[in-house]
C-alpha cells in the first residue's frame, strides 16, 4: 500500500486525538489501591544516607546513618573509611538510642541556691542566662589574675574540636587535660621510648602472618577494636597463596581475644615483660634475628654480651617456680614443656614473617607497665617488623595530621595528675571547673577521692552532657550538648591507617523538638568572642572545620579533589572524609632499644608489686572493659545493656569470673552474689565459675555501679534507687606505675567472701537441655516430641 | 476545499483536544466542574459515618504521622470492624458494606465465602500532585501538631467550624491539620478535593510559615 504524505498526517493526527482522549478518560495514575492484606508496619518514605562519625567510643569510626523523614534509623559503617572499611561494633549501632534517650537533658539547669551539691535540685534556665553566668565567672576570675584557676576536662580529643578546647584554655590562661578512665598512658610512654612516635602506630594484624599479643584485647576493647577485627577476619583467611596467620595471646584473663587466639598463655598478672625478654633470648640464642638488630640491642657489646645479660630470662629459668622471675604458667599445657612452649613460639615467631608483636590493657596497666611494654614491643626490631609500609605487616608509623597544628593523638593525664587536681581542688587552688563528656568521679579510683574534692573545695563546676550523671550531678550548671549525629565535627583517627586521612563528622538530623542542646565548641566560641579573647579561629566550629578543609582543598591530592571548594565540601562531607594512600610516615625506625640495660635493671624494676590482702581465698583482680558497656559509657543504654558478653553471656550484671576448683573449695556456685574487697573498699559481683580462669585470678568487668543515671529506659529493670551492678574501678588500690605515673589498674589484690545470696546472672544453661539417651527409643521419643 | 475543511477540523479537534489535557492536567481538579463533586467510588464510603464513630484520621489513615504518604487502609483493616457490623442485619442489606465484604471474601452475613476470592479495592484518587513534587505528610503534621504550627492548627479548624477540646487533644490536632488542606473530611458524604494544591499554594504556606522555599525542598 502506498502513503501518501497526506495520509500519514491524517493517521498521525488520528492516533494522536485517540491517545490524548484515552489519557483523559482512564487514567491509571489516579487509582489507590487498598491492598487486601495489612503490610507489617510498612512505612513508605524516602531513605538517606549520610556519613558521619561514630563517637561512641574512643575508636571514631566512620558511619553511614540511614535517615528517614528526618529521623535517624540506622547506622552501619561506612565503606570508604580506612579505618573500620565498612565494619561497624554494636555500641556504634546503639548510638541511635542515645539519640533518642528519653532521659536526654532537654534544657540547661543551675543548682538550686541554698542545696547541697550532688542532691539534684536544679533551676531550668535559659542559654541566654547561661552564657550570662559563665561570661562573669569567667570574667570575674580573670580579672583577679587567677585564669589559671579554671580547669576544662575533656575526654582525649582530636581533631578541631581537640583544637578549639586547647586554643581556648590557652588564649583565657586556663588549663585542659583529658581524662581516660583505665588509661593508656603507660601505652603511649612505651610506643614513644621504643619507636620515638607521638602517635600511635598503626599495628596492621591483616598482611602479618605471625601475631604474638600480650594482654591487650583488641578484637573487643582495646585501642581501635574494629579496625584490628576487620584485619583479624583478614589474617584469618587463607587461599590464592595466603597462609592463614597464626595467633598466640599472653594474658591472666580468658578474653575475647584469647578465645580467639590459636593458643593462650595463662601467665601470672604484670609478668609479661619476663616473657617477652625470654622469648628475645631464644631468638637471640638460636640466630634467628638480625644479626645487625643483635647488635644495636646489645648497645654494642654484642651478641654474647646479650645473651649473658638475658641469662636469668632463659624459658628453662623462668618456669621455675623458685626463681624470683617465675612467670606462673602452668608446668605442661596438652602434654608439652612450659620451656618448650617459650622456645617453640620464638621460632615460630622469628620464622612465619612478618610477625608482629602487641602488648598493652592488663600488661601495662601494672607498676612495671612500662618495663612490660618495652620488653613486648622491643622484639618486633627482632623480627623485622618495625617502620614498615601499609599492606606489608608489622608495625607501621602513622605520618602527622595533613593539617599543620591539628591535634592527632588522643593523650590523657595519668593518676598522678588526677591525684594533684584533687589536692588542688580540696585547696581551693581550681575555682571554676569546665567538664565535656567525662565522669571522673566515676571513673577514678575513690581512694583519689574526687567526689570529696568536689565537696570540700566548692569549685563551680560547668558540665556539658546529654545525661544526668555521677560527676554531672555534682555540678553547679548542666549544660545540654548536642548529640555527635546533631554535630559538626572532624577526626584523625589514631591510629590512623598508616596514611594521611581526616574523618568528617556532620549533623544528619536536628535535635527532637522539646530538646535544646547546644554544640559544645559553638559555646566555647561564643563565650571566646564574648570575653574577646584572641583564639584566632572563625565564630562558628562549622566555620572552624571548613577553614581546615580549605587547607585539604589548597593540597590538591588525595581522595578527593574538586574545582571549586564549595564542590570539595560537598565531596568532602558525602564521603566521610578525606584521605591519600601515598603520604606515608616518612619517619624511619629509630635505634633499637638497649636490652642489656632492660635486663640488667633492678629486679624490683621487672617485677609487678600489688596492694591488697594475700593469703587464703585472696586474689589477683584483673578488671577489664565491657564489650558493650565500655568504660560505663554504655550502661544507659538497654541494647548495650541486653548485649550479652561474648565469653559468659551474662547481661545487665556485674560478675566476677573465677576458676571453678577454686569456687568449688570455697562453696561457692554459680548465682551466688561475692563480695570482694580491697584495702580501698568492697563491692559485690555474682559469681560466674569460669573453665579458662587461672587459680590465682578473677576478672570483673567495668560499666556498671553508676551511682547516677538517667534510669526512665532503666526503671523496668531496677527498683528505684538501686544501683545497678558494681564499679571495680571505685576499690582499685591507687598503685602508681613506675616511670609513667599512671594508674596500675590491674595492680589491685581482693579477698573474696560469699554474702549468702543469690542472682541469676543468666539464663544460658539454667535450664538442662532434654536428656538424649542413646537407646533408639529416646531418639524417637524426641523426634516425635 | 472540502478536503481542506476536513483537514482544518481534524487539526482543529486536535489542538482542542490537546489543550483541555493541558488545561485539566493544569488544574488537576475535574475538566471545568465536571465531576467537582468528587468521583464516585467503587464503594460509597461515607467518612461522616466513620469520623462521627469517633474514628480517627490517623487510625485508618496509618502512615500519615510516619511516613511520606497517609496510605489507605488495607481489606484486613476494614474488617477489623467490618466482620462484626455486617453488611445483612435483620433481613435488611447495607449494599456498600456488602461490596467491602466481598473484597475480603467474605458473604453478607461476614461469613467465609469460598466462591469470591478476596482482592484489592481500586480507589479513585481524589488528590495527586504531579511527579516531579515530593510531599510527605509526617514532618507537615510533626510541624502542625508538634511544633510552632501548632496554633495555626487550632485557628484554622476553628474557623472551618471543626470542634476542638480545649486543650485540644492530640488527635483533634492531626485532625485540625489535616483540615488545612483537605477540608473538613468529617462532613464530606464523598471525599472532593477543596485546594487547588498548586506550587503557588505550597510556596504561600511555606513562606507564611518560615519553611523552606528551595527548590530543593520539594523538587528532588
Amino acid at each position: 500500500m502506498k502513503l501518501s504524505r497526506r495520509d500519514f498526517l491524517k493517521w498521525a493526527s488520528l492516533s494522536g486525538v485517540g491517545a490524548v482522549a484515552c489519557g483523559i478518560f482512564r487514567e491509571s495514575e489516579m487509582r489507590i489501591q487498598s491492598p487486601v492484606a495489612m503490610p507489617e508496619d510498612l512505612v513508605t518514605g524516602q531513605d538517606n544516607w549520610y556519613s558521619t562519625l561514630c563517637c561512641q567510643c574512643p575508636e571514631r569510626e566512620g558511619v553511614l546513618i540511614r535517615v528517614i523523614e528526618g529521623r535517624a534509623k540506622k547506622v552501619r559503617g561506612n565503606p570508604l573509611y580506612p579505618t573500620n572499611q565498612g565494619k561497624q561494633s554494636a555500641r556504634c549501632e546503639a548510638g541511635l538510642q542515645a539519640l533518642y534517650h528519653p532521659d536526654r537533658l532537654t534544657k540547661p539547669m543551675l543548682r538550686r541556691e541554698g542545696t547541697e551539691r550532688g542532691s539534684g535540685h536544679y533551676w531550668q534556665i535559659e542559654w541566654d542566662e547561661v552564657m550570662d553566668i559563665l561570661r562573669d565567672r569567667l570574667r570575674a576570675l580573670r580579672n583577679n589574675n587567677d585564669a589559671s584557676a579554671m580547669l576544662m576536662v575533656t575526654e582525649p580529643l582530636r581533631g578541631h574540636l581537640g583544637l578549639v578546647v586547647s586554643r581556648f584554655a590557652q588564649a583565657y590562661g586556663g588549663r585542659h587535660l583529658a581524662f581516660e578512665p583505665m588509661e593508656q598512658t603507660a601505652l603511649r610512654v612505651a610506643i614513644k621510648r621504643v619507636f620515638g612516635q607521638d602517635i600511635l602506630p598503626d599495628f596492621d594484624i591483616e598482611n602479618t602472618h605471625y601475631l604474638l599479643s600480650f594482654g591487650a584485647d583488641f578484637l573487643s576493647t582495646w585501642v581501635s577494636p574494629v579496625h584490628y577485627a576487620r584485619g583479624y577476619g583478614q589474617f584469618r583467611q587463607h587461599g590464592n597463596g595466603k597462609e592463614r596467620g597464626t595467633h598466640v595471646h599472653v594474658d591472666p584473663r580468658y578474653s575475647m581475644t584469647a578465645a580467639n587466639a590459636d593458643e593462650w598463655i595463662p601467665i601470672s598478672p604484670g609478668r609479661e615483660g619476663i616473657l617477652a625478654l625470654s622469648i628475645a633470648h631464644v631468638m637471640v640464642s638460636s640466630d634467628m634475628a638480625d644479626p645487625g638488630v643483635v647488635q644495636a640491642m646489645s648497645g654494642g657489646a654484642g651478641k654474647a654480651a646479650l645473651l649473658s645479660a638475658l641469662d636469668d630470662f632463659k624459658p628453662e629459668n623462668i618456669v621455675r617456680k623458685d626463681n624470683p622471675l617465675y612467670i606462673g604458667i602452668p608446668e605442661r599445657i596438652r602434654g608439652e614443656d612450659a620451656d618448650a612452649i617459650i622456645k617453640r613460639i620464638a621460632q615460630e615467631c622469628a620464622t612465619k614473617r612478618p610477625s608482629l608483636a602487641i602488648g598493652g590493657g592488663e600488661a601495662g596497666a601494672h607498676t612495671n607497665g612500662l618495663f612490660n611494654l618495652s620488653a613486648i614491643y622491643a622484639l618486633n626490631y627482632l623480627v623485622g617488623s618495625v617502620g614498615r609500609k601499609p599492606g606489608q605487616g608489622g608495625i607501621v608509623f602513622n605520618p602527622p595530621p595533613p593539617i599543620e597544628g591539628l591535634p592527632a593523638t588522643s593523650t590523657a593525664g595519668s593518676l598522678t595528675n588526677w591525684i594533684e587536681i584533687a589536692e588542688e581542688l580540696r585547696a581551693k587552688r581550681i575555682k571554676v571547673l569546665m567538664l565535656r563528656g567525662v565522669n571522673p568521679v566515676y571513673g577514678l579510683p575513690d581512694a583519689v577521692g574526687f567526689r570529696d574534692a568536689l565537696n570540700a573545695g566548692d569549685p563551680f563546676v560547668v558540665s556539658f552532657s546529654s545525661f544526668m550523671d555521677d560527676t554531672t550531678r555534682m555540678s553547679d550548671l548542666v549544660l545540654p550538648e548536642r548529640s555527635y549525629l546533631e554535630e559538626w565535627g572532624d577526626d584523625v583517627p589514631e591510629p590512623g591507617p598508616g596514611y594521611e586521612m581526616v574523618g568528617m563528622q556532620q549533623p544528619v538530623v536536628n535535635p527532637l523538638p522539646d530538646l535544646d542542646p547546644r554544640s559544645y565548641p559553638d559555646v566555647l566560641l561564643a563565650l571566646s568572642q564574648d570575653l574577646g579573647l584572641d583564639d584566632g579561629l572563625p565564630n562558628t566550629f562549622r566555620d572552624v572545620l571548613r577553614q581546615g578543609a580549605q587547607r585539604l582543598f589548597e593540597l590538591n591530592r588525595g581522595s578527593v579533589r574538586a574545582p571549586t571548594f564549595e564542590a570539595f565540601w560537598n565531596r568532602l562531607l558525602q564521603q566521610g572524609g578525606w584521605w591519600d594512600r601515598d603520604k606515608l610516615s616518612v619517619a624511619s625506625p629509630p635505634a633499637p632499644p638497649d636490652l642489656v640495660e632492660l635486663a640488667q635493671r633492678p629486679r624490683e624494676q621487672h617485677l609487678p608489686s600489688f596492694q591488697g590482702p594475700t593469703g587464703e581465698d585472696t586474689f589477683h583482680l584483673v578488671p577489664f572493659l565491657s564489650n558493650s558497656l565500655l568504660d560505663g559509657r554504655g550502661a544507659n543504654l538497654p541494647w548495650l545493656q541486653a548485649a550479652p558478653d561474648p565469653l559468659t553471656t551474662v547481661t545487665w550484671q556485674t560478675w566476677i569470673e573465677i576458676n571453678p576448683q577454686v569456687a568449688k573449695r570455697m562453696g561457692l556456685a554459680e548465682a551466688d552474689v561475692v563480695k570482694v574487697e580491697s584495702t580501698e573498699g568492697s563491692i559485690e559481683a555474682i559469681v560466674y565459675p569460669h573453665p579458662a580462669v587461672p587459680p590465682n585470678v578473677v576478672g570483673i568487668p567495668v560499666g556498671q555501679g553508676h551511682q547516677v543515671t538517667g534510669i526512665r529506659l532503666l526503671q523496668y529493670a531496677t527498683k528505684d534507687g538501686e544501683v545497678r551492678g558494681s564499679n571495680p574501678i571505685s576499690i582499685l588500690a591507687p598503685q602508681i606505675g613506675r616511670e609513667t605515673g599512671a594508674l596500675a589498674w590491674a595492680a589491685t589484690r581482693v579477698r573474696v567472701e560469699p554474702v549468702g545470696r543469690t542472682v541469676i546472672s543468666k539464663f544460658e544453661g539454667q535450664v538442662s537441655p532434654f536428656p538424649i539417651g542413646t537407646k533408639e527409643e529416646d531418639i524417637v521419643q524426641v523426634t516425635r516430641g | 476545499m472540502v478536503s481542506l475543511a476536513l483537514g482544518g477540523l481534524v487539526v482543529t479537534v486536535v489542538v482542542v483536544l490537546v489543550l483541555l489535557y493541558i488545561l485539566r492536567a493544569w488544574w488537576s481538579t475535574p475538566l471545568f466542574g465536571f465531576g467537582a463533586g468528587g468521583p464516585d467510588q467503587p464503594i460509597a464510603f461515607p467518612h461522616t459515618v466513620h469520623v462521627n464513630a469517633g474514628i480517627q484520621c490517623e487510625f485508618c489513615h496509618r502512615s500519615v504521622t510516619k511516613g511520606d504518604a497517609a496510605t489507605v487502609p488495607a481489606v484486613q483493616q476494614c474488617l477489623f470492624c467490618h466482620k462484626t457490623i455486617v453488611a445483612e442485619v435483620d433481613g435488611q442489606t447495607n449494599p456498600e458494606i456488602a461490596k467491602l465484604l466481598a473484597y475480603g471474601g467474605l458473604d453478607p452475613m461476614g461469613k467465609e465465602d469460598p466462591s469470591t476470592v478476596p482482592e484489592p479495592i481500586d480507589w479513585e484518587r481524589v488528590h495527586r500532585l504531579p511527579d516531579h513534587v515530593q510531599f510527605a505528610h509526617e514532618p507537615h503534621l510533626r510541624f502542625f501538631t508538634q511544633g510552632d504550627g501548632r496554633g495555626q492548627a487550632v485557628e484554622k479548624a476553628r474557623e472551618l467550624g471543626v470542634d476542638l477540646s480545649d486543650p485540644p487533644k492530640p488527635s483533634e490536632l492531626v485532625e485540625a491539620t489535616c483540615t488545612i488542606c483537605h477540608g473538613k473530611v468529617r462532613e464530606m458524604e464523598k471525599v472532593k478535593q477543596k485546594r487547588r494544591l498548586k506550587m503557588g499554594d505550597c510556596v504561600d504556606c511555606h513562606r507564611n510559615n518560615d519553611a523552606p522555599t528551595d527548590c530543593v525542598t520539594c523538587h528532588y
